[in-house]
């Protein structure tokens, strides 16, 4: 499941800041809300990062 | 609910809340009329239609804003992709008196970001979400 972090205040239900899920997207373009500015993909640490 | 003046009508495009923006909502259930008439010596004389597919429609019109994030950042975005739209009669919680009217996997093939006269407000002229699939969930 993907994560995304909420970029602008108009995302429904959201507070900026807050994240929002895949599955709460769906049916709703993630590609578009990227490019819109509404949400960022949140990166995740892997282990061998952590590692490092 | 009684009758009532729209005043809080609640319009969510891709997951966005743009009701702030919005001057006018218009949503369209509908399904395509199919032609089932048949040769026949005793029907009357007329066309025979069955319901077909759904062949929805959500017609908006909004104030225009070119801020980050906005109504234009997150139409301009939207041109061509299919997505869902969702209208509420009023900002009050779901229910049997408030359905979430959803359209999902409609289309907007059309978006017209500067519209209007000398001296008007800045506008996007109104915009429809064509096609999808049409709910009503009160929950």
């Amino acid at each position: 499941m993907a994560t995304y972090k909420v970029t602008s205040e108009l995302v429904a239900g959201k507070s900026l800041g807050d994240t929002i899920t895949d599955d709460e997207l769906q049916g709703s373009s993630i590609e578009a809300l990227i490019n819109a500015g509404h949400i960022e993909p949140t990166t995740k640490t892997t282990k061998k990062a952590e590692a490092e | 609910m009684a009758i009532f003046v729209l005043k809080d009508t609640s319009v969510t495009v891709n997951s966005i809340d743009l009701t702030s923006y919005v001057t006018n909502v218009e949503l369209v259930q509908a399904v395509d009329s199919v032609e089932a008439t048949t040769m026949s010596s005793t029907s009357v004389n007329a066309h025979q239609f069955i319901g077909g597919i759904q062949n929805n429609m959500v017609t908006i019109s909004f104030n225009q804003d070119f801020a980050t994030s906005k109504v234009h950042a997150t139409l301009t975005a939207l041109v061509g992709v299919q997505t869902t739209v969702v209208v509420k009669p009023t900002s009050a919680a779901v229910g049997a008196t408030n359905p979430n009217f959803t359209i999902t996997n409609c289309l907007m093939n059309e978006y017209r970001p500067v519209t209007g006269a000398v001296g008007d407000l800045a506008t996007v002229g109104s915009i429809s979400f064509a096609g999808g699939l049409y709910t009503a969930p009160i929950a």
